[in-house]
């Protein structure tokens, strides 16, 4: 079923057409999530708890406009919500699941450094950046779209991944270098 | 990753692979298991407080019919009973003093006789 028959069953309170679309959209919700909280529990949580927000709020979709975009407007804002509640807490740990990782072989490995060098570069970024950042380059949105889903002008979505690339490629750089050779 | 402009205007390939490979968190599947469930579960919930409206709409319905009816004769034998003939009352009235019947006694015989 295409996704223009899904948003308009869903709009109707159809629960199968919003599960269908909730499936498309759940691991792009999910990294969304995980790139501002950086705790995989707790993504999870803010995915769940804002996924059935958006079902209950469903009525107030409209189905002309982008699902995807109010979907992950919803679980934006609640990632964000959730964010600021936990930043009053002293320390943030690095996710629990790069913790925990065990050893791997050589080529493995360096690609497991990489990725933590991302996560850490990740956790420097400004919180709206980073979202900015992922939506841009891994989830494909565009500038008016992240626009919308942060609630800003475009010109500042294009500062905020302009400013988030350049420090994570200041960030990775060495990295990337070390995998090269 | 590196050749390219911060200013591109571009999706930047090797960043949003690195992205997503280092942001897609553990055990995927179970993510997504967990996430079906609870969607389905609030579904159902959802449909069980429609069938249960559905249900209860039209007794609700039936319960006020009923209700105003019950209503609507209580009114209407109140209006149609004869109230106390003036002769009866005027007699209760002329009760001798020593005999000091309570409020409910006066009550009683006006409407028995009332009969």
């Amino acid at each position: 079923m295409d996704e223009a028959t899904l948003t308009t069953r869903a709009s109707q309170g159809d629960s199968d057409a919003f599960g269908e679309l909730v499936v498309r959209h759940a691991m792009a919700a999910r990294r969304v999530a995980l790139a501002v909280l950086r705790n995989a529990d707790e993504a999870d949580d803010a995915v769940q708890s804002a996924t059935l927000s958006a079902w209950r709020a469903i009525a107030r979709y409209d189905p002309d406009r982008s699902f995807r975009a109010w979907y992950l407007r919803i679980i934006a804002n609640a990632a964000l919500d959730q964010f600021r509640r936990r930043r009053v807490r002293a320390a943030e740990p690095l996710s629990d699941w790069l913790e925990s990782r065990t050893v791997l072989p050589d080529q493995a490995t360096e690609r497991a450094l990489l990725r933590d060098r991302l996560m850490e570069g990740l956790a420097q970024l400004p919180e709206r950046q980073r979202v900015a950042l992922v939506l841009f380059d891994a989830e494909g949105y565009s500038h008016s779209e992240i626009a919308a889903v942060l609630k800003v002008p475009e010109g500042t979505v294009r500062s905020y991944v302009f400013h988030a690339r350049r420090a994570m490629r200041r960030i990775l750089a060495p990295a990337v270098e070390e995998e090269i050779r | 990753m590196r050749e390219k402009s911060s200013f591109s205007t571009e999706p930047d390939a090797d960043l949003g692979a690195l992205l997503r490979e280092a942001l897609t968190g553990p055990a995927p599947d179970a993510f997504m298991a967990r996430l079906e469930a609870a969607v389905r579960g609030v579904s159902a919930e959802r449909d069980q407080w429609d069938t249960l409206a559905r249900w209860a709409r039209p007794r609700v319905a039936l319960a006020a019919a009923a209700a105003a009816f019950l209503l609507g004769l209580g009114v209407w034998r109140h209006w149609s009973k004869p109230g106390p003939e003036p002769e009866s009352v005027a007699l209760a009235a002329a009760e001798p003093q020593g005999t000091v019947a309570s409020p409910g006694v006066i009550w009683q015989t006006v409407l028995l006789e009332g009969r």
